[in-house]
């Protein structure tokens, strides 16, 4: 008996699991596969999408925290213009004067974060309203990263568009480095820690330390130094606030200002490395190595073009996690390696006597003059 | 590697399950063998799967970086190092150098990773 009871359920699990196949098959042919896979997909996004709100969420508290420290008594009304604000380009498709264009909208982008910002920040030095500056771009970058993926993620399953479910998915992992690289920046910025991109100022510093550095343009100071017989006109963005100012404007004063008399401008900068190679190399190169949207990098060219004056550039090679982050060993140790380049640099390719400027790129946060 | 071998145990688990189900379900008695090597890989999943976890908390707790601030004398070059406080930048006056008595001041601050690994 006990044997038939068992014949007799063995039969009924085959014929259930023929028909499980048989259904499955069935719905294969009828598109079943590619809505399930869209379904797994898009639970996957989901998933990974709280983490990204978590941080855009996160990285705004913090900054409502640093405005209300600083004397702001609503925080969160600032916080809502701030994380939405948009920059629209310029025109491109009649390229004359688009420089000059792009440069008064950054301008004017710029002036009305740090209104917006410095207005409501009464008790705050400006180094902290320039690290709160910084914080709430880092959180309105962040928060638009989490809009744009709940938006392709919500159009296609509207539209059923499983290619872009798919793009998404495949892109997700790359995005949450991106967020996750943002966010850990944020508590750098808050401890005022110099960061990798930071290498720039901390040469000039080293160059120019104890020579009463004075503003030559916004945010940005020079001072004059002796270097292997040369005199060095060091610039950088003034710190330790958080600030890169504007040194192709710098640049461009100082160099009218002498008439073009230079034997040479070098600009040092960090540099993002390629996989496979080792952070704090270094690499030397001609041009300007400054990485604005345009506008400062024009300036030092143009200029250096106009008097023939001879464009070299040292970077220091980092990840874009290590130039956002706190600066790591490699990058401070390599500032020294960068001196000396740049003394070796001096003694062949200029005269004892001669002038040469030299521009530390860079965000200032944690760096003084 | 460890996550190939507990998906390779967890299939394995599920093959036995599978097997001993269809056994029983067909009237066999599953042998003692079958059960057996079916918990055997169960306990083996669970047990790569804890170690996985162990390895990876001891990972985040080993690669969180020291912040590391080198003070300098500018007279006679004496250098030390201290932890970081909030209100510390590289230029800042931080005391008297305990060789010479000159100003000291805070050459570099940057973070410091317990173990450095090299990758290829």
């Amino acid at each position: 008996m006990v044997q038939m009871a068992g014949g007799g359920l063995a039969d009924w699990i085959q014929a259930i699991s023929q028909l499980v196949f048989m259904a499955i098959f069935i719905l294969m042919f009828l598109g079943f596969n590619q809505k399930f896979q869209m379904y797994v997909w898009s639970r996957n996004i989901r998933a990974r999408m709280s983490i990204l709100e978590s941080y855009a969420l996160e990285a705004r508290k913090k900054a409502e925290k640093l405005l209300s420290e600083g004397g702001a008594k609503n925080p969160s009304e600032v916080m809502d213009r701030l994380v939405d604000f948009f920059v629209i380009e310029p025109v491109d498709l009649e390229p004359t004067d688009i420089i000059k264009r792009l440069e008064h909208v950054l301008d004017v982008r710029e002036q009305r974060f740090k209104g917006l910002v410095g207005s409501i920040m009464e008790k705050a030095t400006d180094i902290e309203k320039s690290i709160a500056e910084t914080v709430s771009e880092i959180a309105a970058a962040l928060n638009s990263l989490y809009k744009q993926v709940r938006h392709y993620l919500l159009l296609g399953e509207k539209t059923n568009n499983w290619v872009l479910i798919m793009q998404l998915e495949l892109m997700m992992p790359q995005l949450i480095r991106m967020a996750e690289t943002y966010y850990k920046a944020v508590d750098t910025f808050i401890d005022g820690k110099p960061v990798g991109d930071g290498l720039g100022p901390l040469v000039a510093y080293r160059l120019m330390r104890g020579s009463g550095a004075k503003r030559v343009a916004e945010d940005t100071v020079a001072a004059e130094v002796e270097l292997e017989g040369r005199k060095a006109i060091v610039v950088k963005a003034e710190g330790p606030g958080s600030r890169v100012g504007k040194p192709g404007e710098a640049v461009r004063r100082i160099v009218e200002e002498l008439n073009g008399d230079l034997a040479m401008i070098i600009t040092v900068d960090a540099a993002l490395k390629l996989e496979g190679e080792e952070t704090g190399t270094i690499a030397e190169g001609s041009g300007a190595a400054i990485g604005d949207p345009g506008p400062e990098k024009i300036k030092i060219e143009r200029t250096a073009a106009k008097y023939g004056i001879p464009l070299h550039a040292i970077v220091v090679k980092m990840s874009m996690e290590e130039a956002i982050q706190e600066m790591k060993e490699e990058i401070a140790k390599a500032a020294d390696k960068v001196i000396e380049r740049i003394k070796d640099l001096v003694r062949k390719e200029s005269r004892e006597g001669e002038r040469i400027l030299i521009v530390g790129i860079g965000n200032t946060v944690g760096i003084a003059q | 590697m460890i996550r190939h071998l507990m998906f390779l145990m967890l299939l394995l688990s599920l093959l036995f399950l599978e097997t001993t189900v269809s056994a029983q379900g067909g009237g066999e008695e599953a042998t003692p063998a079958l059960w057996t090597l079916m918990f055997l890989t169960l306990i083996l999943t669970v047990a790569l799967l804890a170690i996985q976890i162990v390895q990876q908390q001891r990972r985040n707790k080993s690669t969180r970086p020291r912040t590391v601030v080198e003070v300098k004398c500018a007279k006679c070059g004496y250098r030390e190092e201290k932890e970081f406080s909030r209100g510390d930048y590289v230029g800042k006056a931080v005391g008297k150098c305990p060789k010479c008595g000159g100003q000291m001041f805070i050459e570099a601050i940057y973070a410091r990773l317990p173990k450095q690994e090299k990758k290829p």
